[in-house]
């Protein structure tokens, strides 16, 4: 590999000033961009939050009125879901993806720019409605019609904007599939690929698959609104619910989309920190195809209170149920990997660890939403919060959070600070559950979501709830400066970074220079993934 | 397997065949995009 290496340094000419960013077709500088920018989404969705949370402190109405608060829910999910979790990801496989796989760059770096530039774009339209007549989209972000066509102003800045990220999405993933396939380093054979890629194709896929469907859902609305259709309109002959089936076809397997990159993030840790190679490697791949391919077949679980036969209420709780078989083969194999490993804990491994522990919790609390009858318990209440949140946030979060520390020093050529790196673990994983556990007992004894007020007997575990929101929420500036930290200097990181890294990508210098691998490196089964 | 091993340009028949892909993996979303509309109207 160091005749690669030579060969790099030797053509690393990069581009300056601004023009390096804005015009930028390297998969590296692309994927800092991603990544930053879903930095900065996080904190303005994380901002979203504390209002919401101190809003729901104690009863009453505190600081901001039902639409505003309305208004927050719906735009705190917009932004943590398509500003946050998707451009980290996109971020991470930009970067990781063709050093993974031995390529020189994505395969159409043209359009990876654009794919990443629409983003600003599509936010500032999407943010700019908070200044609007009538306020921002406060119907949910879920956008059921008849309640979003009521929005003001805003709402077909909401559906341009919801475009836009379908379109920068889908071009993402084209580029994702097309690097994979086409690009590959000679040897690198598909069951060579490391688990982070392989969950990236399924990801990919996904998302062609999903995103155009979405779109075609916000047509729908906004021809429904401006041009005189009924596609969604009772009194025109339309039905509402058919946007509900629509949307949750397009809305589970987003949540796949959010959480496969996070379980290949988890799957190139594990092994690394408990120096044994995956456990399981080939079951992983195809468990991750097949809760992919399960995932088409489970919407209606999200409307079961909505009503439908018989039939349909049981094909679907238990397609819901199969996804669970799929799900605990990659918890027994994470946890097989662990078993009898030389183990140490540095800071992307207690990441790690904690998300194959908290995201099981997301994945049980889901068990309980699918068996039909519960469910309607459950529905609309704090526990789906709950559920979600433990999903989203101790599930994709987090294992964003231990890519970045997990990478970072290949990216910039020195460690971070371990000792912060674990205050802010520590921070995050104690709070984060005094923020979301309490919701789970919330939404068990009765309280409805999206409510800016609320009885006196729930009081007491908002209380705690939102204690944990903003003590969570402030830990993250901790990431922020470690991260900067990083960036601006600390101990030189070596090539390997990790004693138990394997693969390509840990073959090259730390930093790695502009270009990589325009030598392609030989490929066998010593050096693919571990 | 598109390298020969001599070395990783991105040569006319890769540019190419990224873009045959792109393509391809484009219209089948339009096609998504457009049917489940056509789905809708009656």
């Amino acid at each position: 590999m160091s005749y690669a290496t030579t060969h790099d340094d030797h053509h690393d000419h990069k581009p300056t000033g601004i023009t390096r960013w804005l015009f930028s077709t390297n998969h590296k500088d692309i994927g800092t961009m991603y990544l930053i920018f879903a930095l900065i989404m996080f904190f303005v969705g994380g901002a979203m939050a504390m209002v919401i949370r101190a809003e729901l402190f104690q009863p009453g109405l505190q600081f901001v009125d039902p639409l505003f608060f309305n208004s927050m829910t719906t735009m705190h999910a917009l932004v943590m879901i398509f500003g946050v979790v998707m451009p980290a990801g996109v971020g991470l496989a930009n970067w990781q993806i063709p050093m993974m796989v031995g390529a020189p760059d994505m395969a159409l770096p043209r359009m990876n720019n654009m794919s990443f530039w629409i983003l600003p774009f599509a936010f500032t339209l999407l943010l700019s409605t908070l200044f609007m007549k009538g306020g921002a989209p406060a119907g949910g972000w879920t956008m059921y019609p008849p309640l979003t066509l009521q929005t003001g102003d805003a709402l077909p800045f909401l559906i341009f904007a919801v475009h836009l990220l379908g379109i920068s999405s889908i071009m993402g993933a084209i580029n994702i599939i097309a690097t994979v396939f086409n690009m590959r380093a000679p040897g690198m054979t598909f069951m060579r690929l490391p688990l982070f890629v392989w969950t990236w194709i399924i990801t990919a896929f996904l998302l062609i698959a999903t995103m155009p469907v979405l779109a075609g859902a916000v047509t729908m609305m906004l021809t429904d609104k401006f041009f005189g259709t009924s596609f969604f309109g009772a009194a025109g002959g339309g039905d509402p619910v058919m946007f509900q089936h629509v949307f949750w076809f397009f809305g589970h397997p987003e949540v796949y989309i959010l959480i496969l990159p996070a379980f290949g993030i988890v799957s190139q840790i594990l092994p690394t920190f408990a120096r044994k190679p995956l456990f399981g490697y080939e079951s992983m791949v195809y468990a991750a195809a097949a809760i992919a391919f399960l995932s088409f077949f489970v919407w209606a679980h999200h409307m079961f209170t909505v009503g439908m036969p018989l039939a349909g209420e049981l094909f679907f709780m238990y397609a819901t149920m199969s996804i669970a078989v799929p799900t605990g083969v990659k918890i027994f194999n994470w946890m097989a990997t662990m078993w009898k490993g030389s183990m140490t804990f540095e800071t992307p491994m207690l990441f790690a660890v904690a998300f194959v522990m908290l995201f099981s919790i997301g994945g049980f609390t889901g068990l309980m939403m699918g068996i039909t009858p519960a469910d309607f318990q459950y529905h609309d209440t704090y526990f789906i919060v709950a559920h979600f949140h433990y999903v989203l946030v101790t599930g994709a979060v987090f294992a964003l959070m231990a890519g970045v520390y997990f990478w970072i020093p290949k990216w910039t050529g020195h460690m971070y600070d371990e000792t912060l790196g674990k205050c802010h673990f520590w921070l995050s994983v104690i709070f984060v559950n005094v923020l979301f556990f309490p919701q789970h007992f919330l939404g068990l004894a009765g309280m409805p979501r999206r409510i800016p007020d609320y009885n006196v007997q729930f009081a007491d575990w908002n209380m705690v709830s939102s204690v944990g929101g903003f003590v969570y929420g402030f830990s993250q500036l901790l990431f922020v400066y470690i991260v900067i930290k990083c960036i601006r200097g600390g101990a030189k990181a070596t090539d390997q970074v990790w004693e138990g890294a394997h693969g390509l990508e840990w073959t090259l210098p730390s930093p790695p220079p502009f270009h990589t691998f325009t030598i392609p490196p030989q490929v066998t089964d010593a050096t693919a993934h571990s | 397997m598109d390298q020969d091993g001599q070395a990783n340009k991105i040569t006319p028949e890769l540019a190419a065949k990224n873009r045959r892909t792109a393509i391809i993996i484009g219209l089948i979303a339009l096609a998504f995009y457009a049917g489940f509309i056509l789905m809708n109207l009656h």
